[in-house]
């Protein structure tokens, strides 16, 4: 056995081990990728739903309109409301693409699909500000309610009083609005505040996928 | 250093240099679970050792020092851990469609088996012989003389070499 063989025989194994230390890595890769993949996978069907239900009162909002064209009060509101609720859909949309591009580039380095992501919770975190716009103008709600579920319009004198009450309510829940907004700022998105805000909208979601992804990145800069 | 830099540098380490650390453990340990403890006690002692590193020592010479001295005394500790060495396919997991030859497979389990006959002090000089490091170092790392060094691998080279031909 010369040293020559020797030396031969023990780079062999010294490439063997070097293989298995990449086979664990790719294996553990495969792990946390997957389990990125299942929480996007939930997110995607979570907001296909949430834009099936958009786009229905998107329709419904639009035979409203048309139906009531000669009364303001009822076309005007439901034009408003409708103009958040596309602003949404178009949001979910943004949102459904940047999750498919997500899952499409798993193969991909990590920095660029974390900060797909990045993106994901930022575009979720702007719909839900949209939807707490909708605080103030909860009174336009009232009145497409009152029309659309008992045939009243609450604009009528008599029940005038009733609306209007809302709508000082309403006023007074703008500072909250805003502040609430606030909340949801980059500096903020850790408070308990923010937290509950974001319960619901699938911003978990795509923080988990985030940590998972956050987990190999750091796994592959100290290989 | 703050403890949180000093724990990223450690782990920084532990990765670039694992290799060492398994061939170390793989050399002394035969049983999957035995070299799973060994592992993570040469881990520990170099976590221990890490605030006191010296850099005028190179780094492998210090991790080759507490990788080997913890296994030659893990080795030495348990005598009831069985002495049989395994074949490396079940010390590394085989690569499908791995384009070693049969033939230097059967060598590299050969070289293992014949390394793990060797006493614990032999097994250290041909780990360290066979990842190429100099006699200087060796004799750092071991705490022996360059010419005892010398002497000792022309003999393992020799033993070897007999082996092999018995085969």
């Amino acid at each position: 056995m010369e040293l020559q063989e020797l030396q031969t025989i023990w780079a062999e194994y010294d490439r063997k081990l070097d293989r298995n230390l990449h086979l664990n890595m790719q294996l553990l890769r495969q792990i946390k990728l997957d389990k990125a993949g299942s929480k996007l996978s939930s997110l995607f069907y979570y907001k296909i739903t949430e834009m099936i239900i958009l786009a229905a009162a998107v329709i419904y909002l639009g035979s409203f309109v048309s139906d009531n064209w000669g009364k303001p009060q009822f076309s005007l509101s439901a034009i408003a409301i409708c103009a958040l609720f596309v602003v949404c859909f178009v949001y979910d949309v943004k949102q459904l693409s940047l999750i498919r591009q997500v899952q499409r580039g798993f193969n991909a380095a990590i920095a660029p699909l974390q900060k797909k992501i990045e993106q994901l919770k930022l575009s979720i975190v702007t719909c839900v500000k949209c939807a707490l716009i909708l605080l103030p103008l909860y009174p336009l709600l009232l009145l497409l309610a009152g029309k659309m579920v008992f045939n009243v319009d609450f604009l009528e004198p008599a029940r005038r009083t009733y609306f209007l009450s809302n709508a000082a309510v309403a006023i007074i829940l703008i500072p909250l609005a805003v502040w609430l907004i606030a909340k949801l700022s980059a500096k903020n998105i850790n408070n308990s505040v923010a937290k509950t805000l974001l319960m619901g909208s699938g911003w978990y979601q795509a923080n988990a996928a985030y940590r998972f992804l956050g987990e190999i990145e750091k796994f592959e800069q100290e290989a | 250093m703050t403890l949180q830099a000093n724990k990223d540098q450690f782990l920084h380490l532990i990765q670039h240099n694992k290799k060492l650390i398994f061939k170390v453990c793989n050399t002394y340990c035969a049983d999957a679970e035995d070299r799973k403890d060994l592992v993570q006690e040469v881990i520990i002692q170099l976590w221990r050792s890490f605030e006191k590193y010296d850099n005028t020592y190179k780094l492998s010479t210090w991790m080759y020092r507490i990788a080997l001295n913890t296994a030659i005394s893990f080795y030495r500790s348990d005598n009831k851990r069985r002495s049989n060495t395994t074949s490396i396919s079940e010390n590394i997991i085989e690569i499908p469609n791995d384009d070693t030859s049969v033939e230097l497979n059967e060598k590299i389990t050969l070289l293992y088996q014949f390394i793990g006959q060797m006493n614990k002090l032999d097994k250290a000089l041909m780990i360290l012989y066979l990842d190429n490091n100099s006699y200087k170092d060796m004799a750092d790392i071991l705490g022996i003389s360059e010419t005892n060094v010398a002497t000792k691998i022309s003999r393992l080279k020799q033993y070897l070499k007999q082996q092999f031909t018995l085969q």
